[in-house]
């Protein structure tokens, strides 16, 4: 009998132990849609992709995305070829969607794939827009004036599932374009959030139009032999890299061996701050880059580079701001070191007084501090811009959006900052 | 200022629901101490062993509270590279009832967040080494955090079904397996003026505990356990307004002495 | 962690059908008895391991030699009560492993060891048997040699999971032959070793 308890015992330890820790993965389906690949089917005009965006209803699948979404273009040059993509951003569960379109005739396809932030659904979905329900007036570059002009008919599925879902999409209203820059964390997100390319990567900044996002926030840190590069963390780990053997401080190792050992999560290689600026610059719309200094050494070498970029922006027609990011004194202490601070772009995080001290341009408070409305109003008051930063609870975002009064909105989830902000009355 | 109630999470194929539990939970009570009043003989507490969590009616003794520690691991989802062990203070008093049932209360302090729990236990030994309880604890949590860069506060109610199996085994060692639920009934939390409020009506996560109680030192018991936890809500991050829809794991270590 | 936990209460499980004897084994205890002797016992041996998990050899590398096998030292002080369940700490130094490489005709390697500082658990489960189960932290040291040298340390949380058995050479000396699973779980580092120990118990009363 003590025999069977025994077993009784062993099994329920046993089957306890089952499952420890789970590992999440959420990788972006492939995608292959027949229609959707014709011979027939050429690009979108950039009439018609303006036309697209807008607030959007949603009338079948709300209980997967939301009762409306907002659907915003963006878009990466790869050389001399542009690739367009239209998002929508979703309430529910921090969703998004990221589509590609074509036109055959007057119908407009496009095809793509949804994704939930917060857990790992994900799958393919479809939509196409048939000549009677805005694609010939699509097609005709016209402009959509009122409800209901323009419907997107499609399905999804769940991760490498046909799609069989029904979703339906019909035009509400433009888009509120009062500004607001909207900033992606670590380059676009975070590696936890099993996004398709690794934190403070050059992939995740490519990735983070598509995000909802108008401006990145990166990590910086010295390489041994003083190289800026990109990188959160004070060591290498496993969260961040794959394994090679290599541990420890970031700082002790010179890029050629970080450049020949380790690789991000994804497979990328650690990139410096001038290939993510030269990426920033060639390959996306984005206007704004927070250089969040993690190291504590001279400035001078992130200052060339900014210095540099800023000017490539600007032979280049480009509008692109590139600030300093003072996160604590010791950063207050280098920046002041730097002999043209005063003409550095930066961004202060601490209290208003130090802001003032550095003449930085933008006060960024942790939201952890609340909005804060009468301070925002003093330095707004001064000619300062207000950013709040890292803001990752959709209920927060939208009061913070209602409520407050800031410029920039720094979030791991850009799509839910930028749907509160696109869907805004 | 605003609430907001989140309404409809996907939350994928759980249908359980915590407040549905916690009128369960008191229904079975109910009956189970109808039944235990009615018992015409009352069992004989063989079992003189200072115990904590062992499931075995108190016997003769009134009270027993035990003292220590729990250390929970970090998670790297929620807090990255920042990977510890934050120890808690973790005071654990039981109350006897009757011939089965208990009280279980537990504190857990951080100091700038706490957990009380209190909970019922119906308690049945089946051999003279084989023992069950089934229980129900409510738990309430609170924190605040007024740094320089914080101006948070939160709280929020649980509720953890549980049940545990011990097993005696030779030189006083009492070796038990306790399995629980846990339902993040409400929580809210406040950010400088802003507030917002969850209302769950669902299964958050799933715990279990394996726990070794036997002599110390002279006429001291003590407690070494190790309790596994996987839950999308854990109180002891609140303050870090972790959103990820996903079932976290953490590992927790205890240390108790018996009194 | 988990699993050396629940290794630990599965042989609190088993040791229920046959007690523990031996020079080093407790003296049986009951409550209602009079409490029995207190020992400390140090457990001091070497041997070898074997790295029993994936080496992570970065793409673009040729002529890639590995080596799995190491020399492990450990040292354990163990306080024995008058009853199973016993309580010490460990440290020691192991390999986990070393890989050399060529990049672009230069060489490299890459060596990585630990030194391991737990809080242990014992038990003993049969005549001679003993489990040992640990959690802590382990110092694990990189050495890289490419491009110059780079030696750094970090920490990693871990465990450990061991089972000896333990021959009595007289009343207070013991020869063990230990085989123990050590974990650095941060750093995904894992060694199987097989090591030779002299068990002795230093200070009774």
């Amino acid at each position: 009998m003590i025999k069977c308890y025994q077993a009784i015992v062993f099994l329920l330890l046993l089957l306890s132990l089952v499952g420890c820790e789970k590992k999440y993965e959420a990788p972006v389906p492939s995608l292959s849609w027949d229609e959707y690949n014709a011979p027939g089917a050429i690009p979108l005009t950039f009439r018609t992709r303006q036309a697209a965006e807008g607030v959007y209803s949603v009338t079948d699948g709300a209980d997967m995305f939301g009762e409306q979404v907002a659907l915003k273009w963006s878009f990466l040059i790869k050389g001399k070829d542009t690739t367009y993509y239209l998002s929508a951003f979703c309430e529910k569960d921090v969703s998004y969607i990221v589509l590609e379109g074509k036109r055959a005739h007057q119908t407009l396809y496009f095809e793509g794939y949804w994704r939930k932030i917060i857990n790992t659904e994900t799958g393919i979905v479809r939509f196409t827009i048939a000549a009677d329900k805005g694609g010939k007036w699509l097609s005709a570059d016209k402009m959509p004036v009122q409800r209901d002009s323009i419907i997107f008919s499609g399905v999804f599925g769940n991760n490498q599932d046909l799609p069989l879902n029904k979703i339906t999409f019909k035009y509400q209203r433009p888009l509120n374009l009062k500004p607001l820059a909207i900033l992606a964390h670590r380059g676009g997100g975070r590696t936890s959030d099993l996004l398709p390319a690794s934190e403070n990567s050059v992939e995740i900044v490519k990735l983070a139009s598509r995000l909802g996002a108008t401006g990145i926030e990166i990590d910086i840190r010295l390489t041994k032999d003083g190289i800026p590069i990109l990188y959160h963390d004070n060591s290498l780990n496993l969260r961040l890299t794959q394994k090679n053997g290599l541990v420890g401080p970031i700082e002790e190792y010179t890029y050629q061996q970080l450049y020949t050992f380790v690789r991000l999560i994804n497979g990328e290689r650690i990139p410096t701050l001038a290939e993510v600026l030269d990426a920033t610059l060639r390959n996306t719309n984005l206007s704004f880059v927070w250089l969040d200094t993690k190291y504590v050494g001279s400035l001078q070498v992130v200052r060339k580079i900014q210095k540099e970029y800023l000017q490539k922006a600007d032979a280049a027609g480009r509008k692109l701001e590139i600030v300093i990011g003072l996160p604590e004194t010791k950063a207050v202490d280098m920046y002041l070191a730097l002999p043209d601070y005063a003409s550095a772009p930066a961004l202060c995080e601490l209290d208003m007084e130090t802001v003032r001290q550095t003449k930085a341009q933008i006060w960024a408070p942790r939201w952890t501090l609340g909005t804060q409305l009468d301070a925002v109003v003093q330095m707004k008051a001064e000619g300062r811009r207000v950013f709040v930063w890292t803001l990752d609870v959709p209920q927060y975002i939208q009061q913070y959006q209602e409520e407050g009064d800031f410029d920039g909105m720094l979030s791991n989830y850009p799509s839910i900052v930028a749907y509160y902000h696109y869907t805004q009355l | 200022m605003l609430t907001y109630v989140r309404s409809s999470i996907n939350y994928a194929n759980v249908k359980a629901k915590g407040k549905n539990a916690i009128t369960t939970s008191f229904t079975v009570f109910l009956l189970l101490w109808c039944a235990s009043l009615s018992m015409a003989q009352e069992l004989a507490d063989t079992l003189q062993n200072p115990r904590i969590f062992f499931p075995y009616p108190m016997g003769e003794r009134q009270w027993r509270t035990s003292i220590g520690l729990v250390f929970t691991t970090t998670p790297q989802d929620i807090t990255e590279e920042v990977r510890v062990r934050v120890p808690a203070i973790d005071l654990h008093t039981l109350r006897n009832l009757n011939s089965h049932f208990y009280l279980d209360g537990q504190l857990k302090s951080q100091v700038i967040q706490n957990h009380l729990s209190i909970g019922i236990r119906w308690a049945h030994p089946i051999t003279p080494r084989l023992s069950f309880s089934v229980g129900d604890d409510i738990g309430a949590w609170f924190g605040f955090l007024k740094l320089e860069s914080f101006n948070s506060r939160g709280y929020g109610w649980l509720n953890y079904p549980n049940i545990s199996l011990g097993y005696r085994l030779k030189n006083d060692l009492l070796l038990t397996f306790k399995t629980e639920a846990i339902f993040n009934l409400h929580s809210s939390s406040y950010v400088g003026d802003n507030r917002i409020s969850y209302n769950n009506n669902r299964l958050n996560g799933v715990g279990f505990t394996w726990v070794l109680e036997q002599p110390f030192y002279n006429k001291t018991h003590f407690t070494l356990g190790v309790r596994a936890l996987y839950t999308d809500f854990n109180w002891q991050f609140w303050s870090l307004h972790a959103t990820f829809d996903r079932k976290i794991f953490y590992p927790q270590l205890i240390f108790g002495f018996i009194l | 962690m988990k699993v050396a936990i629940i290794l630990y209460l599965i042989a609190a499980m088993l040791s229920t059908s046959e007690a523990a004897t031996g020079i080093l084994s407790d003296s049986t205890a009951n409550r209602h008895k009079a409490r029995g002797e207190y020992a400390l016992v140090v457990y001091a041996g070497a041997g070898f391991s074997y790295y029993s998990t994936d080496i992570g050899i970065p793409d673009g590398m040729q002529n890639v030699n590995t080596n799995r096998l190491g020399f492990p030292a450990s040292v354990r002080i163990m306080w024995h009560p008058d009853h199973k369940l016993r309580l010490g700490i460990e440290s020691g130094w192991t390999t986990m492993y070393s890989y050399t490489s060529q990049i672009a005709g230069k060489d490299a390697q890459v060596y990585l060891s630990a030194v391991p500082i737990l809080l242990v658990w014992s038990m003993p489960i049969a005549k001679r048997f003993h489990l040992f189960a640990g959690t802590g932290t382990y110092l694990v040291n990189s050495h890289l040699e490419y491009e110059g040298i780079v030696n750094v340390n970090t920490l990693s949380m871990g465990w450990m999971a061991a089972g000896s058995y333990i021959q009595p050479i007289n009343k207070n000396l013991g020869l063990a032959a230990e085989v123990k699973w050590m974990n650095a779980t941060e750093t995904a580092d894992a060694n199987l070793t097989l090591q030779l120990q002299l068990v002795w118990k230093f200070l009774r009363w």
